[in-house]
């Protein structure tokens, strides 16, 4: 009880002090990964002048630990704090069995530019694995930490780093009377950090969907009082309403070139897939008959595009040509499958699904139609792959609150995105800035 | 007519005062039961006192609940249907939104749709009972407005509902 009053008191102060402080607090619960690569990061030298937040060994720390990838180790363990190669004695690293050393130095230029570099060691073969040199903008620091730490997961996994990218994501907090909230679209780094409101509603915003590289985000807001979708820029803030027709407006997704949307309409009595071309304004309808057809997906190629329908009864997941030919049912196995996307190498799809009444994010494999439950959670929604497909976001309910979290592609890693605030929902992976 | 008329302005300054205190609040977002102006409203209006017309708002209910991922009207729901009916029947200028909503289970488009569905099912039965479809509009919400909190099944039967929304269009 003290704790739930406690909790509550900190997200009203969060909602008072919203304006001024945008920086969320994210909390990691990582459980499951199995092995970690344990990994030194030393302090860069010259970063002390900086804030921490800026400070490039606090920013690959908590992007590797978050990732649960990895263990960094403790700093106050090391035996020495080297910033350059001549001072690396890698006998140092392998007695606090660390896998990997991270070292680097940064200096303000004249021109009130910042030289960054590091180098990234393999503690027990003794050898540089990565080295950088970068000079940025004071401005710039944080993407740089983000890129570092890219540099570091990939050296290390093999995998490219998505710490670069962002979600989008959806807030609401209760407002006057029952059934009032305030809703907000907000932004945020892949970690949690940096959080940005990009609009702000009194009535509902939903399923906010990425262009391809990230630039502008689709998404439906009932602002008018009734639904329509809407295409912002995400830098600039411009944005124009799409569609807003008669019945259901739902369902956005961008195309992967990004000149047309797919989307959810009822204007003719039925909710019906349709696609929307950006430029022309022209409506293309896919799905025809009295069943529920939404929540379309495009295939990476374009090619294809998955969607929820209820034809056979029930929600299951179908596909179809992208000009809504060859329509086929891709689940059988369950009662309840829907919110169907694909990663980003088309191999496989994640989606919603039910068993013994429970919600859970799943992973739907296209070879071999196999359907594996990644959650042990009960209320999941919205999952979405992260663009190097090893992660999944998707929102559920931990301790009576909405929340983010995030599971590994095979269900190992388990971790939740304490951002503050609200209840948390609807959350979309960013694809990468450039391809 | 004219008595209408006087009715509606009367509601929509009530609904308007209700709101006055905060004025954020735009008078459609109402998902919620809060009748209570309306009801001195209607009786206010109803100068000319004959038999239906004289029935005022808060004499009925405007909450129609379902089962889950149903969209299906029980008997108990079909008389609050009809009491609508009738009111609605005796008001031909009353417009209502009928707000359809779905509790948090599944996914968000999934539940615009059955939420959709409840919004048209309750417009259907008023339709068949008499009502005119130009005195009826139909929205979804899907689970995006929670009447109640929890994250259980109390919550949820309550929120699995569709709301007559008097207030929408008398407050425009």
């Amino acid at each position: 009880m003290n704790r739930f009053g406690c909790r509550l008191w900190v997200g009203l102060a969060a909602l008072l002090c919203a304006p001024f402080t945008m920086a969320a607090v994210t909390i990691h619960i990582n459980h499951g990964y199995g092995q970690r690569f344990p990994i030194a990061i030393v302090p860069f030298k010259g970063e002390k002048a900086w804030p921490l937040d800026l400070r490039p060994s606090t920013i690959v720390s908590q992007d590797l630990t978050g990732s649960g990838w990895f263990d960094c180790l403790p700093s106050k363990d090391y035996l020495a704090k080297p910033h350059h190669a001549a001072q690396v004695q890698f006998n140092d690293w392998q007695l606090l069995k660390a896998t990997a050393l991270l070292i680097g130095h940064m200096q303000s230029l004249s021109d009130g530019r910042v030289n960054v570099a590091f180098r990234l060691y393999d503690v027990n073969k003794g050898v540089q694995i990565q080295g950088f040199q970068y000079t940025v903008a004071p401005n710039q620091l944080r993407l740089l930490g983000h890129k570092i730490a890219d540099v570091v997961y990939q050296a290390l996994t093999g995998v490219r780093g998505v710490f670069n990218t962002r979600i989008a994501f959806v807030t609401m907090h209760p407002r006057g009377a029952p059934g009032h909230f305030l809703y907000r679209l907000e932004v945020a780094d892949a970690e949690g950090h940096n959080v940005r409101v990009i609009l702000r509603s009194r009535e509902p915003i939903m399923s906010p969907r990425w262009s391809p590289h990230g630039g502008r985000l689709t998404y439906v807001s009932f602002e008018t009082t009734w639904p329509a979708i809407y295409v912002q820029n995400v830098a600039t803030g411009q944005r124009s309403q799409v569609a807003a027709f008669h019945g259901l407006n739902g369902a956005p997704s961008f195309s992967p070139d990004g000149t047309h949307l797919a989307l959810c309409l009822s204007k003719t009595g039925y909710p019906e897939v349709y696609v929307l071309n950006l430029t022309t304004g022209r409506l293309r309808q896919l799905t025809f008959g009295p069943d529920i057809n939404t929540e379309p997906s495009w295939s990476p190629g374009g090619g294809h595009i998955v969607f929820t329908s209820d034809r056979s009864g029930g929600p299951q997941i179908y596909e179809m040509t992208a000009r809504g030919g060859d329509k086929h049912r891709l689940t059988f196995d369950g009662r309840y499958n829907a919110d169907a996307s694909f990663s980003p190498n088309g191999k496989w799809l994640t989606l919603v699904s039910r068993r013994q009444g429970q919600y859970h994010a799943a992973v739907f494999e296209l070879a071999d139609s196999t359907l594996e439950v990644l959650t042990a959670t009960s209320l999941d929604e919205s999952p979405t792959f992260a663009p190097n497909g090893q992660e999944i976001l998707y929102s559920t309910v931990v301790r009576g609150h909405r929340v983010l979290a995030s599971v590994s592609r095979n269900g190992q890693g388990h971790r939740i995105l304490g951002l503050r605030g609200g209840d948390i929902s609807d959350p979309a992976w960013s694809p990468f800035r450039h391809p | 007519m004219k008595i209408n008329k006087r009715m509606l302005v009367i509601v929509g300054f009530a609904a308007l005062a209700g709101c006055a205190g905060n004025k954020a609040v735009k008078p459609g977002a109402s998902a919620t039961a809060s009748r209570s102006t309306n009801v001195q409203a209607s009786g206010a209006g109803n100068t000319q006192a004959t038999g239906t017309q004289n029935v005022s708002l808060d004499s009925f209910s405007h909450l129609v609940h379902f089962r889950f991922d149903s969209s299906a009207i029980s008997a108990s729901n079909a008389k609050i249907v009809k009491e609508n009916a009738s009111y609605l029947e005796a008001h031909p200028d009353v417009r209502v939104r009928l707000e359809g909503n779905t509790d948090e289970r599944g996914t968000a488009q999934y539940n615009m749709a059955l939420g959709q569905r409840r919004a048209d099912a309750v417009k259907h039965m008023l339709e068949v009972l008499g009502v005119s479809g130009k005195q009826l509009a139909t929205i979804s919400f899907g689970k995006s407005r929670p009447l109640a909190l929890g994250h259980n099944r109390a919550a949820w039967a309550q929120n699995r509902r569709t709301f007559f929304n008097y207030k929408y269009f008398a407050s425009k």
